[in-house]
């Protein structure tokens, strides 16, 4: 009996010793992995850039990579009545002719890039604990920052999407694949950036900062029609911080890296293949991989021509090698020498122009926007201060007195054209039936309201086995 | 299946053969019935109607529809004005403002139909008036109960921190009640009031005030927001300040008149101080918009 007892303890000493976690599981000692690898706050922040460089996309032709913004024009831009492709062919020209199928490929990728930010994302606010107390916020900040930016672009271009605010395994399909109101998507991004507004700082540009939350909050609340008061509260906090400015020359703004008028920008470093894009190579004729998109309509240039002041000239220019096509000349990879655009990289497709998602330009018409409040015009010092500088910087200083919401909607085009603005624009002002169909009966497009929407890619139905249901009209 | 069936019968019995028979002309006739026509398989997805409605900018009478059905292929819009219209995404200009009923009947190549209706409130968005805000106690008369049940005419103008002003029986505008001020240097009084306007709006002040001596002064601050204590004052944000300095004697009133613009906030504040060795006295104290030409557009 003694034996016995010496027996049981003996077993059970060592079931208890080859349980332990460490025994099961070691960690790789020669390499690193995912489990167990954000130990401090200099490993959370390889986590931190690791979310930004999910927004940098990768410089590639290879679908299967993540271009994230590197082909977002071709969902905004290309689908409103700014650019098209420049022979129509391919995919790439459902998107001018509102002929876009849920097979598309790039509509699949630019779903899967952003949801692989807020994978990213979900990654750093869930080892948060790791860090220190001084650090956590800050990471907190920016990581709800990117997740509420991720969400913000999705939604606005899908419509409802899955709420995933958490890391998922696999086998979560039920949330993986429902769709749940675009409303709960708006509530998660708000509650976000009051997070970051409280946590961060304007100490950076290329990463998330107080006022780039500040500003995309006030443009969640005017898409959402609601909180215009807030709005305009938000942004005369990002004027009044005296840290953002207009540069005198527009020219600058896209042409000097990280200038007074940058509030949020993605880094790009050229010459780099890991760090650089091939954005504005593909928008020349033989330098990118395509044979010219992002091309300037016809609609584009007569608006610039008439409002553009001197941002016209740099906006867009001729086509050299086919002058009866008209190319975008902010971001230029190879420069342009009677512009006086020195080349960003000896080689076009390996550019590292950063691509600026909130300026100081925008901030003001947007504070315009929020004192106009859903109205057809307004008179309001605060919002004809804020439009004259916008429109003093482009040379046409004459004297506003009123801002009709037609004015407004007018200046963003030629202010912000070909920065992927004007198609949420459009839908913002409610003006996008209207102008679109226009557009399209013109050019002999077939635009529908339900092209508003883009498809959920057929990849995510087929995958979801019939949790998910399709956007109208595809 | 019948062939075979066949060749089965003829190595067995007559009788089996006749069940067989049987029960296989009654598959056949249950194949008949459950197969009209080779290859063809239920419905899934029948059309199903759907759409939203957005009112133009430029004339509130028109509306923009937005077709959201699914699996159709002809359309069918009613109006409820009479109006109707076979496009995919309609427009229609009703007769009226007015309650309409707007029907969407879809249908797809099966001749299967469904339909939506909704009905759509046409009204002129209404050109959004400015608050004209109301001032409790303006005259500074008692027997007001705008502010609770005291009937002082000193109620409405109360704040914490602050010492209220005090009354003047018949000195006033009229001869009627009017705030006085005593001398500051011993005796500083301040009389404040919260009100609620519309934002972004331009509006005038005015208040008229008597003054006994020369370099005596009445001030009176619009602040942006409110306060819950005087001492907030200091930090407070400034719409406009203005001193009344005219010394015309007792019971002689000079208006002292201020135009400021609101912000984004709505919920703003007065206050009046002094400086002062004589008594000073305020009487009439009123808000109101600016009223701007124009903004009449012909529909």
């Amino acid at each position: 009996m003694k034996k016995i007892k010496y027996l049981i303890y003996g077993f059970l000493s060592i079931m208890m010793i080859s349980c332990g976690a460490d025994f099961l599981e070691p960690l790789p000692e020669s390499a690193i992995s995912s489990v167990g690898y954000f130990q401090n706050d200099e490993e959370i922040e390889t986590g931190v850039i690791g979310m930004y460089d999910a927004i940098q996309g990768v410089n590639s032709n290879n679908l299967d990579d993540n271009f994230s913004i590197q082909r977002e024009y071709y969902l905004t831009e290309m689908r409103s009545d700014n650019t098209r492709t420049k022979s129509s062919e391919g995919e790439a020209a459902q998107f001018e002719s509102y002929n876009v199928t849920a097979s598309n490929g790039i509509v699949s990728n630019y779903y899967i890039s952003f949801y692989e930010i807020i994978y990213r994302a979900n990654l750093v606010l869930e080892n948060l604990d790791a860090a220190s107390e001084a650090k956590s916020p800050k990471f907190e900040g920016e990581a709800k920052f990117v997740r509420a930016y991720a969400y913000f672009n999705l939604v606005r271009l899908y419509g409802d999407i899955p709420l995933i605010d958490h890391l998922i395994g696999p086998l979560e399909k039920e949330i993986a694949f429902t769709r749940v109101p675009s409303s709960e998507i708006y509530d998660l991004i708000i509650s976000d950036l009051k997070i970051s507004i409280q946590n961060l700082d304007n100490s950076f540009k290329n990463r998330a900062s107080k006022a780039a939350a500040q500003s995309l909050l006030a443009k969640v609340y005017l898409t959402l029609g609601t909180n215009y008061s807030e709005a305009q509260t938000l942004l005369e906090s990002v004027i009044t911080s005296g840290e953002f400015s207009l540069e005198s020359n527009f020219k600058d703004v896209f042409y000097t890296e990280n200038n007074d008028e940058v509030i949020f920008a993605i880094g790009y470093t050229s010459d780099l293949s890991s760090e650089s894009q091939n954005i504005s190579a593909e928008w020349l004729n033989s330098v990118g991989r395509t044979s010219g998109v992002n091309y300037v309509t016809a609609d584009a240039r007569l608006a610039l021509d008439a409002k553009g002041g001197n941002r016209t000239e740099y906006s867009y220019r001729q086509d050299m090698a086919q002058p009866t096509q008209y190319q975008v000349v902010k971001y230029l990879p190879n420069g342009d020498s009677s512009l006086d655009i020195e080349p960003t990289s000896s080689n076009p497709e390996l550019a590292g122009n950063d691509w600026i998602i909130i300026r100081y330009a925008d901030v003001l018409l947007m504070h315009a926007e929020a004192i106009l409040a859903g109205g057809q015009e307004t008179s309001a010092t605060a919002a004809i201060n804020s439009f004259q500088k916008v429109r003093d910087r482009a040379g046409l200083t004459e004297t506003v007195t009123t801002i009709t919401k037609q004015d407004l909607l007018d200046e963003r085009r030629v202010e912000l054209a070909f920065e992927n603005h004007r198609f949420f624009d459009l839908v913002r002002f409610g003006a996008a039936q209207e102008v679109l169909s226009a557009f399209s009966s013109m050019n002999d497009y077939s635009f529908s309201a339900t092209d508003l929407l883009l498809p959920i890619p057929q990849r995510e139905i087929n995958l979801s086995n019939g949790i998910m249901q399709q956007n109208p009209g595809y | 299946m019948k062939t075979i069936i066949y060749k089965l019968s003829i190595l067995r019995s007559f009788k089996l053969m006749s069940v067989v028979l049987m029960i296989s002309s009654l598959f056949a006739c249950d194949y008949e019935y459950d197969l009209p026509e080779t290859g063809s398989i239920a419905d899934k997805t029948p059309p199903s109607a759907n759409f939203t409605a957005s009112q133009s900018d430029t004339d509130f009478l028109t509306y923009n529809f937005a077709n959201l059905s699914n699996s159709a292929t002809t359309f069918m819009w009613d109006f409820g004005d009479g109006n109707t219209s076979t496009e995919l995404d309609a427009t229609n200009t009703f007769p009226d403002e007015g309650t309409y009923t707007v029907t969407l009947t879809v249908s797809d190549n099966l001749g299967v139909t469904n339909s939506f209706s909704k009905e759509v409130t046409v009204v002129e968005p209404p050109v959004p008036a400015a608050i004209t805000p109301v001032i409790g106690e303006a005259d500074f008369e008692d027997g007001s109960e705008a502010c609770g049940d005291g009937q002082d005419g000193r109620d409405c103008w109360r704040l914490s921190g602050a010492s209220i002003h005090q009354i003047s029986g018949s000195d006033g505008r009229g001869d009627t009640q009017a705030a006085k001020y005593p001398t500051s240097a011993t005796n500083a009084r301040q009389s404040y009031q919260g009100i609620t306007v519309s934002p972004n709006t331009k509006y005038i002040f005015t208040a008229y005030y008597a003054l006994r001596e020369d370099g005596d002064y009445i001030r009176v601050s619009i602040i942006d927001g409110q306060l819950s204590n005087l001492d907030e004052f200091e930090s407070a944000t400034l719409l406009a300040q203005e001193k009344g300095e005219v010394n015309d004697g007792k019971g002689n009133y000079n208006a002292l008149i201020i135009e400021f613009e609101t912000g984004a906030n709505g919920e703003i504040s007065m206050l009046f101080d002094s400086e002062n060795v004589s008594d000073a006295y305020i009487d009439d104290v009123s808000i109101v918009p600016v009223i701007e030409e124009e903004e009449t557009e012909g529909e």
